[in-house]
């Protein structure tokens, strides 16, 4: 496993929209109980920067301006929400990536590397720094 | 924090830029900078990053890396995100239309952030009251 650095963080992207569909009410109060308080103890300890789940509502744009419209389909790939996380390397993101209590039913989470801002990026801002100064 | 004015922008491609010339490549960057540095004036970025190439899903009651890296080959893979603050979901549709590298074959999925989460969405269909979930949404860093 890799253990290559990122100072930019990680990304936990939770793809499935369709895990939950076989759970009673009371299974799924378990779940989110358990999800909150997973995010809110990486958050307590600055592991986690910033997350938030997805509306089911959204659309794609493509090539030639093509839009289609959601609700997206309860998918495998659909994404249903994300984090930030502040951590340094690849294996302490898989580690908590692990902790993820919708993992036993099904959901999938990706862990990507932040590349940081895009360098294109950063020189538009540097340009609007330089008109503002 | 209000997560209903807040829009997720998930560009995905397959490198298309592996296919342009030095001096195509320096026309879409050209326009890029121009299209985010609107929205960057306009005061609606929140936040934008790209993903790099590696990376890995982990899945499984026994939670275990299922897919390694690269993701950028395949053309669902995701690149970047921009998290912008618009009105309605009708003016980031517009502002994404603009997008110069959508012609390139970059593909943007729009969606707002949510204060329900998906279970709440499926408790609400099964006649559940109330919200299993508080509002966990937070802005980015």
């Amino acid at each position: 496993m890799s253990t290559q650095t990122h100072q930019h963080g990680y990304m936990l992207i939770f793809r499935g929209t369709d895990w939950y569909k076989g759970l009673s009410p009371e299974e799924m109060q378990q779940i989110s109980d358990k999800w909150m308080a997973w995010f809110k103890g990486l958050m307590a300890n600055g592991k986690a920067v910033a997350g938030s789940p997805l509306e089911r509502e959204g659309k794609i744009v493509g090539k030639n301006r093509v839009v289609s419209d959601g609700p997206f389909a309860e998918s495998k790939e659909t994404i249903g929400g994300y984090f930030l996380l502040k951590v340094n390397t690849m294996d302490e993101a898989l580690a908590i990536a692990k902790d993820c209590p919708g993992l036993p039913f099904g959901i999938r989470v990706e862990v990507r590397p932040v590349a940081g801002e895009c360098p294109m990026v950063e020189e538009v801002r540097e340009a609007q720094l330089a008109a503002r100064a | 924090m209000n997560a209903k004015n807040q829009y997720l922008l998930l560009f995905t491609g397959n490198e298309w830029w592996n296919k342009l010339s030095a001096e195509q490549i320096q026309e879409v960057i050209d326009q890029s900078k121009e299209w985010y540095g609107k929205l960057a004036a306009a005061g609606k970025v929140k936040a934008s990053q790209a993903l790099a190439r590696e990376g890995a899903t982990i899945s499984g009651k026994n939670p275990r890396v299922v897919t390694d890296g690269p993701f950028a080959e395949s053309k669902e893979a995701l690149g970047g995100y921009l998290l912008l603050e618009a009105e309605s979901l009708d003016e980031v549709i517009a502002i994404a239309k603009e997008c110069p590298s959508l012609r390139q074959g970059t593909t943007i999925e729009v969606r707002p952030l949510s204060d329900d989460c998906p279970l709440d969405f499926r408790a609400r269909q099964l006649g559940v009251k109330g919200r299993l979930v508080e509002h966990v949404a937070l802005a980015a860093a």
